[in-house]
């Protein structure tokens, strides 16, 4: 098992700048926060990347793994909802072609595959450390959303449970746990959970600069961050 | 350390380094505005010998009197030689009003290095420099440089003012003239070389003159200070913050979205919500709910809003933005509906808004108040003064409901001009903050309800 301290120091030590996708979970996964069960394989290991499918079970999404890409959908690195061997060693083959026409000096270093989860309203929770300010926790609605209605507030660090409160309550994705209807869909606990890990790691960790989770999925019981970001202090 | 800006506010000696009697420089506007301060009052220029009626002294050095607070207004390049004949004569406190520093590039910036040295080497304080610098109704203390025939002042009453911008300083200073608001101080502070955003906080939240506190900010000095601070005064009086250059961009490579949506703004955002202090999104916000804050003392602690008109569209409108402020708009409960159904004609309108109609009397909404506004959080009141069934006697009929019920009332009374400019002063001077639109009454209240809940929570 590999700590997060030692995720992190290796990463500054290759002098990288931000941390791959699965050492970005590894770290979230190690403050509590959930994360679709996943695997890394080789790039050109066929044979590790079927076994490791077969051990998730269908349906996959898979993403190229690479120093050199930061933004992986527009680098067109992730393919979801893969449903069988055949279309799964396509969607490799497809990915390394994409890859290699629109950032060809990318060195792609693994492929990762994670399960599938059902679908849900997408939070993003994120931190970043200010100069001014210090670390601080941002909340709102994620996925495409995110930029489109920039609905997000930031909380300053520390916060107590009732700020973080004010804090969803801000928002419009703070909508969501509202009853409606008199009924209540969707459930506050862990989305607060999840701010109060990004706060951890935010805190017990100088070396990150930003930290972005986006989509966290919510479900009825429970919220999981589908995809992780961590950038490191130059 | 209690008491730092104590000495700029409350001086018993001041001497202004530059006093002139050339009406375009700065020194001839602050030594008329020092004719209205209470203490002495020493101008310095080596070129005259009196100044509009004062002596002048050729140096610092020359002055027969201790010096609480020098006012330097000199041209940059004098600045930093002078600072060491003020220490030579034991000066603490100075206010620079020159500009010319870090606000005017390279050399500037160096001047201003070098002049934060000495300031810290020889245990002076500095408020600026390009600084208006302080205003106390309390004394008469005004050393700002513009002339009071061009710029009224506010008359005393309980807000003060922070302010990183002169011009700002200024033209809010004249809003206050205009709308009534009694201000306690101002400072503004300038290039914030020592005395910063955060001092001026925790001096105004001891301070016993003043009661609530509007601010205009670009920026921190320090931002966990500033937060410390701004809670801090909160939990005493009402702070009210615009924050102005929302949109820069950083320069840092925007990697993350959490980055993108930061700029600073964000991160302003959450300082002013986590304080306790409530945003003001402008100029003319601030200015409204600065008076809503300094004016009113009751706290408005729900939703459940009273509309009370004698006109119906000015109701429609304050209803449409009382929506939009997350007030509601319950009908009066049947009890006291049914006792104004028989004080009042049959065509007055007993829902939510209370329309008591162009033929509506002062005592209308004195009977409306006193029976409806028990039941609800605040209550927003129209008068058209046009209708001839009202006089100049409902403001003090409103006022009197208001301070009975001990509930927040907004008033809007049209657009204050000529008769209806009396009726606003009357309001003002009763505790009833007043509007010239409903939806800026309603928006006032809507400030009001924050800063409640937020104490709530405390």
């Amino acid at each position: 098992m590999t700590t997060p301290h030692e995720i992190i120091q290796a990463a500054l030590k290759d002098g990288r700048k931000a941390l791959l996708e699965h050492e970005a979970k590894e770290l979230a996964r190690s403050v509590g926060i959930i994360v679709p069960k996943f695997e890394v394989v080789g790039p050109n290991d066929e044979q590790a990347l079927l076994g490791a499918a077969e051990k998730l079970g269908y349906p996959i999404a898979v993403k190229a793994l690479s120093p050199d890409i930061l933004h992986k959908t527009e680098a067109g690195a992730v393919m979801l909802d893969i449903k069988n061997k055949t279309t799964l060693v396509t969607a490799v083959k497809q990915i390394k072609n994409t890859i290699s026409r629109r950032s060809p000096d990318a060195k792609v270093l693994y492929f990762l595959i994670e399960k599938m989860m059902p679908p849900g309203p997408e939070l993003l929770i994120g931190g970043l450390r200010d100069d001014q300010f210090g670390p601080a926790i941002a909340f709102g609605l994620g996925g495409i959303w995110t930029e489109t209605l920039k609905d997000a507030v930031f909380g300053i660090l520390p916060l107590s449970r009732g700020e973080m409160i004010d804090m969803i309550d801000e928002t419009r994705a703070g909508l969501f746990f509202k009853e409606f209807r008199g009924v209540q869909r969707l459930d506050r606990e862990p989305v607060l959970s999840v701010m109060q890990a990004v706060s951890r790691l935010l805190t017990e960790y100088q070396e990150i600069r930003e930290i972005d989770l986006n989509p966290v999925r919510v479900y009825a019981r429970g919220a999981a961050a589908l995809d992780a970001r961590i950038l490191l202090k130059a | 350390m209690p008491g730092i800006l104590d000495e700029f506010f409350y001086p018993s000696t001041v001497a202004l380094i530059g006093a002139t009697d050339k009406q375009t420089k700065p020194g001839r506007a602050i030594l008329e505005n020092l004719a209205h301060f209470n203490g002495a009052v020493y101008p310095v220029n080596p070129k005259h010998g009196t100044l509009l009626g004062h002596r002048c002294y050729a140096s610092i050095a020359e002055v027969p009197a201790e010096i609480d607070l020098a006012i330097v207004a000199l041209p940059a390049t004098l600045v930093e030689h002078e600072l060491d004949a003020l220490r030579a004569k034991g000066v603490r406190r100075l206010i620079i009003i020159s500009s010319g520093f870090s606000e005017a590039g390279v050399a500037g910036a160096g001047m201003q290095g070098r002049i934060a040295g000495k300031i810290k080497e020889y245990g002076m304080r500095l408020i600026g420099p390009n600084a208006l610098g302080v205003y106390n109704t309390d004394n008469g203390l005004d050393s700002f440089f513009v002339s009071r025939e061009r710029v009224s002042r506010p008359v005393a009453g309980r807000l003060s003012i922070i302010s990183q911008s002169g011009a700002i300083t200024v033209i809010l200073m004249e809003a206050l003239a205009r709308d009534g608001i009694g201000l306690a101080k101002a400072v503004n502070y300038g290039n914030r070389l020592d005395v910063d955003d955060a001092d001026c906080l925790d001096y105004f939240a001891d301070d016993p003159r003043t009661g609530a506190v509007a601010m205009y900010m670009e920026s921190v000095a320090d931002g966990k200070r500033f937060l410390h601070a701004a809670k801090n005064i909160t939990v005493k009086k009402p702070l009210v913050v615009w924050k102005a250059g929302k949109f820069e961009t950083g320069a840092a490579a925007v990697a993350s979205h959490t980055a993108t949506l930061a700029g600073r703004y964000g991160l302003y955002q959450a300082a002013i919500r986590q304080s306790g202090a409530v945003e003001a999104y402008g100029f003319d916000h601030l200015v409204d709910t600065a008076k809503a804050v300094a004016i009113m003392n009751y706290p408005c602690m729900g939703s459940r809003l009273l509309i009370v008109t004698n006109g119906g569209g000015m109701a429609v409108a304050a209803a449409d933005q009382a929506g939009m402020e997350g007030f509601t708009l319950p009908h009066a409960p049947e009890s006291v509906r049914e006792k104004l159904g028989q004080a009042f004609p049959t065509y007055f309108v007993l829902n939510n808004p209370i329309d008591i109609t162009g033929s509506g009397k002062d005592e209308d909404y004195y009977t409306a108040l006193k029976e409806a506004l028990p039941h609800y959080d605040a209550a927003i009141v129209i008068v058209l003064m046009g209708a001839t069934s009202v006089t100049e006697s409902v403001t003090e009929l409103i006022a009197r409901a208001c301070h009975e019920a001990k509930k927040p009332v907004a008033c809007c009374i049209l657009q204050g001009l000529g008769y209806t400019r009396e009726a606003m002063n009357v309001l003002l001077k009763l505790g009833i903050p007043v509007y010239p639109s409903p939806e800026r009454a309603v928006r006032a209240l809507s400030a009001l309800r924050k800063i409640a809940c937020r104490n709530v929570k405390k």
